[in-house]
């Protein structure tokens, strides 16, 4: 082999080496942006479409519709009845470290979040499950594992970045990252392997699916579209009526045992 | 005098190993996932609270503890496995959570009496729909036995290896025999603040009777805590196949 030929073939081996062991360049941006706190984020799982965002240390959540109905039934009645179309308005919201759940279009019930360890906290209210609604989902981990709104498990650490490949996804293929994380034994083992794939088109991330990988089986978790992912946010997704009806969370109370919710202002009065 | 330091040593480590091998039997039954398992949990569950928080991937059993017809009585239940099949039933007297699992599918439905008759409601009434199996809630949390306390208390006897680092560690600390006539193997985990004992009775070798107390420093600094009893009727290698499929009233409706 010539000199020539050998310096090629050596920036060859290089270079599909570097290929198959760098994540695509989109990865650290988004990974900058959920950071950051301010994106807009509309996805599509099993369960239906949902949009988060966050602005400013704020972070929202709606569910949209359902799939499995056609596209257009709201999960949530109140959608259909109160916001019809288009509607991007929050159904949980924190602000200001209170978390909101609107029950109604203007009332909601809020939760101071030092209550949310409270143990006289009402678990009929559901407060542990709202809290997470504003997490960002797991599929997306790989860009957000230290987001304020993830629980966390000490058998799982953050997944590590293995290899770049192409992947072939309803007959097409698309640049895809794998990540995994190690599920921990008590015994410092490893019980199975959780797998990240996050797949690109034309440099934009559109599908994340995560998996288990045990004894060289594989067991899905869960799939989901990113519809939109955006560092802008777009109109009227924070906008909640200042005439919003307020209601202290459940505290065992004898409010809480009449089952009377305690109105404690209005939104307005809040501000 | 180091001899015989070294030489009692041995002994108690001999005598300890001897002594809990009666829970032994009961673990190579649940390693070998054939068994049937019924039993009577007489204390009630505590009420959930947001405290119960560790659900970052769903939950590996029934939600029992956020029944509010089940909270605050009772409970008897029955598990029994062939190999992936399972089936576990959880409630009291006229009412049960249930949840078959078959061919990496779950069957969640209830089943209560009326008339003197059992009635079983699914996804609606006499239907059910197939949900995938959450094999990352499992993996984390174990496997589940009917309620929490026995979910936790069964799952205490499996090796360390099969357990997640979130699960907690139990070691052997004492066996003996009570007046009563009872052979019992004491069981001890100190895990994120808490510390719990459990005691394994046994009646000639055989498993009848599990009995738990735990506690914890609350953050103003007073001691709380719970204790759990649970009675054990059956503890067998043998499934109870008639369990392992859904019952005639109930029609799978789940669109693959």
């Amino acid at each position: 082999m010539s000199g020539k030929n050998f310096i090629a073939a050596i920036f060859f081996i290089w270079a599909n080496f570097v290929t198959a062991n760098a994540e695509q360049p989109a990865a650290e941006n988004y990974r900058q942006m959920f950071r950051a706190g301010n994106f807009y984020l509309e996805f599509a799982d099993k369960w239906g479409v949902r949009i988060l965002a966050g602005k400013d240390g704020e972070r929202m959540e709606r569910m949209r519709y359902d799939i499995e109905s056609g596209g257009r039934q709201w999960v949530n009645p109140l959608g259909a009845i109160f916001l019809g179309g288009e509607d991007k308005t929050p159904e949980v919201l924190y602000r200001d470290g209170r978390f909101y759940h609107f029950v109604e279009k203007e009332k909601a019930d809020v939760c101071d979040e030092k209550d949310l360890d409270n143990e006289n906290l009402d678990p009929r209210e559901g407060w542990n499950k709202i809290a997470q609604k504003l997490a960002l989902p797991d599929e997306l981990a790989v860009f957000c594992w230290n987001d304020k709104f993830r629980a966390t498990t000490p058998s799982i650490d953050a997944p590590v970045f293995r290899e770049s490949f192409r992947k072939n996804f309803k007959g097409a293929d698309y640049d895809c990252d794998r990540y995994a994380c190690e599920i921990k034994t008590l015994t410092g083992g490893g019980a199975a392997q959780i797998v990240y794939e996050i797949l690109y088109r034309d440099g934009q991330l559109f599908r994340a699916e995560s998996y288990i990988l045990r004894n060289e089986r594989t067991y899905p978790i869960n799939a989901l579209e990113v519809k939109k992912i955006q560092p802008d946010i777009p109109d009227g997704t924070f906008k909640i009526s200042k005439r919003t009806k307020l209601y202290a969370a459940g505290m065992g109370d004898e409010a809480d045992l009449l089952e009377t919710p305690r109105q404690i202002g209005t939104l307005e009065d809040l501000r | 005098m180091k001899k015989f330091l070294i030489a009692s040593a041995l002994i108690f480590f001999i005598f300890a190993e001897a002594e809990a091998a009666q829970i032994d039997a009961y673990r190579e039954i649940l390693l070998s996932n054939s068994y049937t398992i019924r039993y009577e949990n007489i204390t009630p569950a505590p009420r959930v609270t947001n405290k119960d928080r560790v659900e970052l991937y769903g939950k590996s059993g029934l939600a029992v503890e956020e029944n509010d017809y089940l909270l605050n009585r009772p409970k008897t239940g029955v598990i029994t496995a062939d190999g992936g099949d399972r089936y576990e039933e959880v409630g009291g007297e006229d009412f049960y959570m249930c949840r078959l699992s078959k061919g990496g599918e779950d069957f969640f439905f209830t089943k209560y009496k009326k008339r003197g008759k059992w009635e079983y409601v699914g996804e609606s009434k006499n239907r059910v729909v197939a949900n995938d199996k959450n094999y990352l809630a499992e993996i984390l949390e174990g496997k589940s036995f009917g309620d929490a306390d026995m979910t936790h208390l069964l799952n205490a006897i499996l090796p360390n290896e099969m357990k997640s680092a979130a699960q907690s560690s139990y070691r052997f600390i004492a066996a003996g025999k009570i007046a009563s006539g009872l052979d019992y193997e004491d069981f001890r985990a100190d895990s994120g603040g808490v510390t719990e004992v459990v005691r394994y009775y046994f009646d000639a070798g055989k498993l009848v009777k599990i009995a738990a107390a735990s506690y914890y420093r609350k953050a103003d600094g007073k001691i709380d805590g719970r204790r759990c009893i649970i009675k054990i009727s059956e503890f067998s290698a043998t499934p109870e196949k008639s369990l392992l499929k859904l019952p005639a009233e109930l029609k799978d409706v789940t669109k693959r």
